[in-house]
């Protein structure tokens, strides 16, 4: 059970320090996964050996097997320096909220999250957060300390600007020159076409991506209410809508999108998560670790 | 097509108004920000044209919905017989109570004229019931000039009833038709007419045609009769209001007033006027006048709703009177006995006829006039009970019993000078057994009076009645006489316990009951309209004639046919009883039923409570915009109102599909 003795994050996130909520929301569910979580980001596979009786037959690897007709295991090596990149997206589309966090906290609790549970394994970790232009570049660093320089850029950082991922992810993929974990936290409001080409990127580097869409609950229906008038956070531009009258299409559409990005993502084999932000955070990257770990089996 | 309120006609011009509330409503729109606009844009692509259709759609529905309810409200007619195919079948309910006689038969004269113009308008083809509260019933088809003439014609209006029976009979009627079913009731919406009425007429239009005339006042005739003085009628008033009235009451006869008297009346009062009218023709309508109204004239009620027994004791002697004075008062809780006492002198100021048996207690020596009063009242009222004093000289008894010069004879016989006291008591030993008293007991009657005792009496001679019971030595005992219509029982004993001791056996009152049922009749001074009652005839009558108070002949009756008085008409009546050459008259007040005079009008709610709601009230002002809707030409309201719920529920529709598309 995850947060077994710790602090609920809803009440943590009352707290301004974000070294606090981070470490107890990680080490709440760390308790939770036990070690195994080591295996999910810094475990690699070595190479093959041949079977010799009394090995443990779970990592015989079958595949090998069927192609050979020679028993042969799986061995792994404990991998060090893993660098991450958390790229967090602090457009103005970031700060839309109909819940209690907007979907900008909520990237920022999640990227104090993964910063502190990267660094607690002895990984490096990098941030950076983007609308059109990358607005703080942090390199990787695996010292703990680190993780108070990116506390520091987490908590002075405001919602602002446009999001234009392909330029944005094009310039951060040009700075990013070893193999990293990429971490994408997002809303993804972009032109589709465009967020896809962008992550291709970092893929085209062999980078590992992982992107998190975060999702107001707001975004997912609209209200109903009669003839309304929305602005674009972004752009500011308006548009008049009957939302009783398009709720349902808007609904399809939305799902449309997502389904749209699961099934590029998974061509791209990147890790896709939907984060809506009425789910506490902690419980969504959990859940996505644990997923990570049973896929790395 | 035309129009019941071309009026709301105007309101037409607003039909644009969907439309405007339309943009207003585009205008007032809520700004709220969102965080990615290009994908409501791309659904708002997708959605346009249909948005676009159904929001015409739906204005279109709007605008045709309120063009039909103006219209609705508009109250359009046609007379196209495209809405006029179904057959009309109407029943006519007409209360013919008393009360609509008022103000000069205002109630009535209304629905004739609502009636008639009813007829004009309806189909020919329509079929028509004519319905009276009093149990009259005509099914004319489609003949409307037998309807006119019975309206015209027929004396239909001195009845008085509910309801009930006529709402009855108009489901009956309509039960199977297929058609369009009216039932119009006309009245004046008295509250007694609609007692206990529960009625839910079914597919059936009922209009009420409110034909009640305005500024009644709380004052109504109760009753008009004869009084005991010769030209004399008692007019007994009523006031069921809450105030002090001030009145006129005035006579007519033939339509031309020939008295009236100004008079005033407590609030609740019923006050009895005694009116002094000297005229050969008896056409007489009474009428109360009032500061802004003249009040139901030509009403004649009954003076006692319920069938009293009046009784009257006169009085001459407290001891023996006591005895029957506790006899009645032992029977009152078994007979409706009004019982009253007076004493010698005031005999004259009674008015006998309004009791049915007179006692006389040791009366002594009597008056001329009273003696004469009590001869009118044996002749044609009621019945008298007579028991000699200890204190009576025989020779005064002996001669006061009969006026030889008025040819007035009420002596039931004559006394010996003594009285005749016996040593042992002495028992009774002859009983009358064809005397109707003693009908009931059978052989039993000796039982009872076989502990009845005599000690003092006085000894009878010349009896002029017939001996009913005698005592030991074949003394007369009780003697009956009959006299008119009435008799006289005489007893020669004083209720004394040196007398008798008659007064102190339980059989005494039982005795006197059975006088007083089978002898205390009704006066037969009034009558009410609707309850026929059988007439007391004088003894020996060969012949019987009834007069209207019109003066025509009503009924002629011979001797020994069961009779029964049933008028239908009020006013002064005449009943002549021939007897060889000798001739009695008797003048009578037909009345109706006094409740008519309460004038207490139903309520609005109540009356829709008795209909469940499934009714239209119909007032004078508001005739002629029934008569056009719904003879002149066939009403389209609720067709038109049709229509606009099928819109209205289009627009609903239209509206909610477009939120879950």
């Amino acid at each position: 059970m995850k947060n077994t003795g710790y602090l609920d994050p809803k009440v943590l996130i009352k707290f301004s320090n974000l070294n606090l909520v981070a470490k107890k929301s990680v080490e709440g569910f760390l308790a939770g996964l036990h070690k195994s979580i080591y295996k999910g980001f810094s475990v690699e596979f070595f190479e093959h050996r041949e079977y010799v009786p009394g090995d443990d037959i779970k990592y015989i690897d079958w595949k090998v097997f069927g192609r050979t007709d020679k028993l042969f295991l799986k061995t792994y090596k404990e991998e060090t320096n893993v660098r991450c990149f958390i790229l967090l997206d602090t457009s103005n589309s970031m700060a839309y909220k109909t819940w209690k966090l907007s979907k900008f906290q909520y990237g920022i609790y999640l990227s104090a999250c993964l910063s502190y549970l990267i660094l607690n394994q002895k990984d490096a970790v990098g941030f950076v957060n983007f609308n059109d232009k990358i607005q703080n570049f942090l390199k990787s660093s695996s010292s703990f300390s680190h993780f108070h320089n990116i506390t520091e850029i987490l908590e002075n950082i405001k919602p602002e600007g446009q999001t234009s991922i392909l330029s944005v992810m094009r310039k951060i993929s040009s700075n990013i020159k070893k193999r990293s974990i990429i971490i994408l936290i997002s809303d993804l409001f972009d032109d589709p076409q465009n967020v896809i080409k962008g992550i291709a990127y970092f893929t085209h580097y062999h980078h590992e991506v992982i992107v998190f869409q975060i999702l107001d609950p707001g975004e997912l229906s609209l209200k109903e209410e009669s003839i309304l008038e929305f602005f674009d956070l972004e752009t500011e531009k308006k548009i008049s809508i009957d939302s009783e009258f398009v709720k349902k299409k808007y609904r399809e559409n939305i799902g449309k999108l997502i389904n749209f990005y699961k099934k590029r993502f998974a061509e791209m084999k990147i890790d896709y998560k939907t984060g809506i932000t009425n789910r506490p955070f902690d419980d969504f990257l959990y859940e996505y670790l644990k997923s990570r770990i049973k896929q790395k089996k | 097509m035309s129009f019941l309120n071309p009026a709301f006609l105007w309101a037409l011009s607003g039909i644009g108004l969907p439309i405007l509330i339309h943009f207003l409503g585009k205008r007032s729109k809520k700004i709220i920000p969102f965080s990615y606009i290009k994908i409501l844009e791309l659904t708002r692509r997708q959605t346009l044209k249909i948005e676009k259709i159904q929001e015409i759609f739906i204005i279109l529905f709007r605008t045709i919905l309120i063009f039909f309810i103006l219209l609705v409200l508009s109250e359009p007619l046609s007379n196209s017989p495209i809405f006029t195919k179904e057959k009309k079948y109407v029943v006519f309910v007409i209360d013919n109570s008393m009360s609509m006689l008022a103000n000069n038969g205002y109630g009535i004269e209304k629905t004739k004229k609502i009636i008639f113009k009813i007829l004009n308008n309806l189909d020919k083809k329509t079929e028509i019931s004519l319905i009276f509260l009093n149990g009259k019933y005509y099914n004319f088809q489609n003949d409307f000039s037998k309807i006119r003439d019975i309206i015209n014609n027929e004396n239909l209006f001195y009845f008085s009833g509910d309801f009930g029976w006529a709402f009855d009979k108009s489901e009956e009627i309509l039960k199977n038709k297929e058609g369009e079913k009216f039932v119009f009731i006309f009245s004046d919406l008295q509250k007694k007419t609609f007692k206990n009425i529960d009625k839910e007429f079914k597919g059936v239009n009922v209009f009420i045609f409110d034909v009640s005339p305005e500024n009644m006042e709380n004052l109504s005739i109760k009753s008009v009769y004869p009084a005991n003085k010769k030209n004399c009628y008692v007019v007994e008033i009523v006031n069921w209001g809450h105030s002090k009235k001030e009145f006129i009451l005035s006579v007519k006869n033939n339509m031309e007033k020939i008295k009236e008297e100004k008079l005033s009346i407590n609030p609740e009062e019923n006050k009895k006027n005694e009116i002094e009218i000297t005229s050969e023709t008896k056409n007489f309508i009474f009428e109360i006048e009032t500061d802004d109204a003249i009040l139901p004239d030509n009403i004649y009620f009954l003076p006692k709703g319920e069938k009293e027994k009046n009784i009257l004791l006169v009085s001459g002697d407290e001891i023996s009177s006591k005895f029957l004075i506790n006899a009645f008062e032992a029977l009152k809780p078994f007979y409706n006995i009004n019982f009253k006492v007076v004493k010698l002198n005031e005999i004259e100021k009674i008015y006998l006829p309004e009791y049915q048996l007179i006692i006389l207690n040791d009366t002594g020596m009597l008056k001329t006039e009273v003696i004469k009063l009590i001869y009118s009242y044996l002749k044609e009222t009621g019945n008298v009970i007579l028991f000699i004093g200890d204190r009576t000289l025989p020779e005064v008894f002996n001669e006061t019993w009969e006026i030889k010069e008025e040819k007035i004879n009420l002596q039931p016989c004559k006394i010996e000078n003594t009285v005749i006291e016996s040593k042992r008591p002495l028992d009774i030993n002859y009983i009358e057994k064809k005397e109707p008293v003693f009908y009931d007991f059978g052989e039993k009657i000796y039982e009872y009076l076989s502990t009845v005792k005599f000690w003092k009496y006085y000894k009878v001679k010349e009896n002029y009645g017939a001996p009913i019971l005698k005592i030991d030595g074949n003394f007369d005992i009780m003697i009956k006489k009959n006299i008119g219509t009435g008799n006289i029982f005489f007893f020669p004993f004083v209720l004394k316990d040196n007398w008798t001791n008659f007064q102190k056996k339980p059989f005494f009152p039982v005795f006197l009951s059975k006088i007083i049922e089978i002898y205390a009749k009704d006066t037969n001074l009034n009558f009410i309209i609707g309850n026929p009652e059988k007439i007391n005839i004088p003894k020996d009558t060969e012949k019987i004639e009834i007069y209207q108070p019109d003066g025509n002949i009503f009924k002629t009756a011979t001797k020994n046919e069961e009779f029964e008085f049933n008028p239908e008409i009020p006013g002064f009546w005449k009943i002549k009883f021939y007897k060889g050459n000798e001739k009695i008259e008797r003048e009578v007040g037909v009345n109706l039923d006094y409740k008519e005079g309460n004038l207490e009008k139903i309520s609005i709610k109540e009356l829709k409570e008795v209909f469940h709601g499934n009714l239209k009230i119909i007032s004078e002002e508001k005739f002629e915009k029934f008569e056009e809707r719904f003879f002149k030409s066939r009403d389209l309201t609720d067709f038109f109102l049709s229509i606009a719920f099928i819109f209205l529920f289009f627009s609903i529709i239209f509206s909610e599909v477009a939120k879950f598309k």
